[in-house]
């Protein structure tokens, strides 16, 4: 049973349909890396699945448990919302708390244990996005790519079931974008299920378990890493990867 | 003389200081209230408390003074609150206007950011409220809040007009027996209790110095 499907998601705002029918599944410890150009519908569909945007159509299954559906209570939304994690382009910590506090602010308020508890296993989060050292310090005393790392532990302290990523390091300055994606890198395995939205083209390419490439809404076209980047069959596809290797030689 | 005119001053300043914590008791809270009424995005509710709060500041505290404790009288011909309930009352209402308006920044001025962090996270409204946003409203509104609180200390002076005996009412009635320097002599206890206010905010504002955001 696929960990996570999506079956023809759809949202527009307004007259604008940015979504147009959007479906794929997921199995546990998967890498989905989803590009695309800005206003394809990557941030959209992620913003979905954590419930942040309520979808017009459309089903999401996790584990085989349905979770979309019409006039959804606050608390089944938010119920609904700790199967998946997000981490945000800007990071969004909390300002009054240490990175630690950051950490283990929702298992507190979610009561997942014991104080004692909750901390040991966000100290070992901190360790693990190497950030031990920095336990104590505030958000404000952290260059972007710690803030980055901190967001990931907090998102991590709660074990969601599938961990978005939205555009991690397009907030970051080009020599702090590798120590996230080498902490993302790190995060795979068979417990971690994993959907990053990312123009890092190299880090798709070698992390994901499977290619999305976003187009207008839609899903374009989908494949092993090898397929889409190596030989993609749509010409839009082409067009981007084009684009993107001449922006990153300088070409453009 | 110097001594009795100042313990007489001290008993008028105590009236001024329980209107001053009254005051502050009651509209905070209720500050809050109005702010999320003008932030309800139910728009009945929102424009009835906009249009209450324009009301509030669109008219002299003095007046409202007046409203509340002769109206309840004059119109409808009953008994209505005493002197200094009334006080407390128009104050309250008249100082939670403000003082949403104030919370209302504060609170619109954080990033939408920090309440989707809050909603991944599973955090329940009133939880993202008081846990994550509350302390950064407070960091942004200490410096008008502190306004207000000295603004607030020196109104008190209108409830005269409903024949309060605080210290500004008490510094005139010395003319009568032919004494000026009393009325003058008010400043200091307003100077003194305002330094002390001043003070303080700078000590909270210190406090809240520890995170930036």
């Amino acid at each position: 049973m696929p960990i996570l499907e999506v079956k023809n998601i759809k949202k527009g705002f307004g007259e604008t349909e940015v979504l147009k029918g959007v479906s794929f599944s997921m199995e546990r410890g998967q890498v989905l890396a989803i590009i695309g150009s800005s206003g394809s519908g990557k941030t959209t569909l992620l913003r979905c699945l954590n419930f942040l945007e309520t979808p017009d159509e459309g089903e999401i299954w996790v584990n085989g448990k349905l979770l979309t559906g019409k006039n959804l209570s606050d608390d089944q939304i938010r119920q609904n919302r700790l199967h998946f994690g997000l981490v945000f382009q800007n990071f969004n910590l909390f300002p009054q708390y240490t990175a630690l506090e950051n950490v283990m602010l929702a298992p507190s308020l979610l009561k997942k244990g014991s104080q004692p508890e909750i901390r040991e296993t966000a100290m070992s989060l901190l360790g693990r996005v190497g950030l031990s050292h920095k336990a104590n310090n505030y958000p404000y005393q952290l260059s972007g790519g710690q803030q980055q790392r901190v967001a990931i532990a907090r998102a991590l302290a709660l074990q969601p079931e599938v961990l978005c990523f939205d555009e991690p390091t397009s907030a970051l300055d080009p020599e702090l974008t590798g120590e996230v994606l080498r902490v993302i890198r790190g995060l795979k395995g068979k417990d971690n299920t994993m959907i990053v939205v990312t123009h890092e083209m190299e880090f798709a390419r070698s992390v994901a378990d499977e290619v999305i490439y976003m187009a207008d809404g839609i899903i374009e076209e989908a494949g092993t890493p090898e397929a889409v980047f190596g030989n993609p069959k749509s010409e839009k596809t082409r067009n981007f990867l084009l684009g993107a290797q001449k922006a990153r030689d300088g070409l453009t | 003389m110097f001594l009795p005119v100042t313990m007489e001053l001290l008993g008028g300043f105590w009236e001024t200081v329980k209107i001053f914590v009254l005051t502050l008791v009651f509209s905070l809270p209720l500050g809050l209230v109005v702010a999320f009424g003008s932030m309800s995005r139910f728009r009945p509710l929102k424009r009835l408390t906009q249009g209450f709060v324009w009301i509030i500041r669109g008219t002299p505290l003095m007046l409202q003074l007046i409203a509340i404790f002769y109206g309840p009288g004059l119109i409808f011909g009953v008994h209505g609150l005493g002197r200094f309930e009334a006080v407390i009352v128009a104050f309250t209402i008249n100082y939670a206007c403000y003082f949403s308006e104030i919370y209302r920044g504060g609170i619109e001025s954080i990033p939408q950011g920090q309440y989707e962090a809050g909603q991944v996270l599973g955090m329940t409204k009133s939880q993202i409220f008081f846990k994550v946003v509350l302390l950064q409203v407070i960091k942004r509104i200490v410096a008008p809040m502190g306004n207000e609180f000295i603004t607030l200390v020196k109104d008190t002076a209108l409830s005269r007009i409903i024949a309060i005996y605080e210290i500004v009412y008490v510094g005139e009635s010395y003319i009568k027996k032919g004494l000026i320097w009393p009325l003058f002599y008010t400043a200091v206890f307003y100077l003194l209790f305002n330094g002390i206010l001043t003070v303080l905010f700078a000590k909270l504002e210190k406090k809240l110095d520890y995170f930036r955001g």
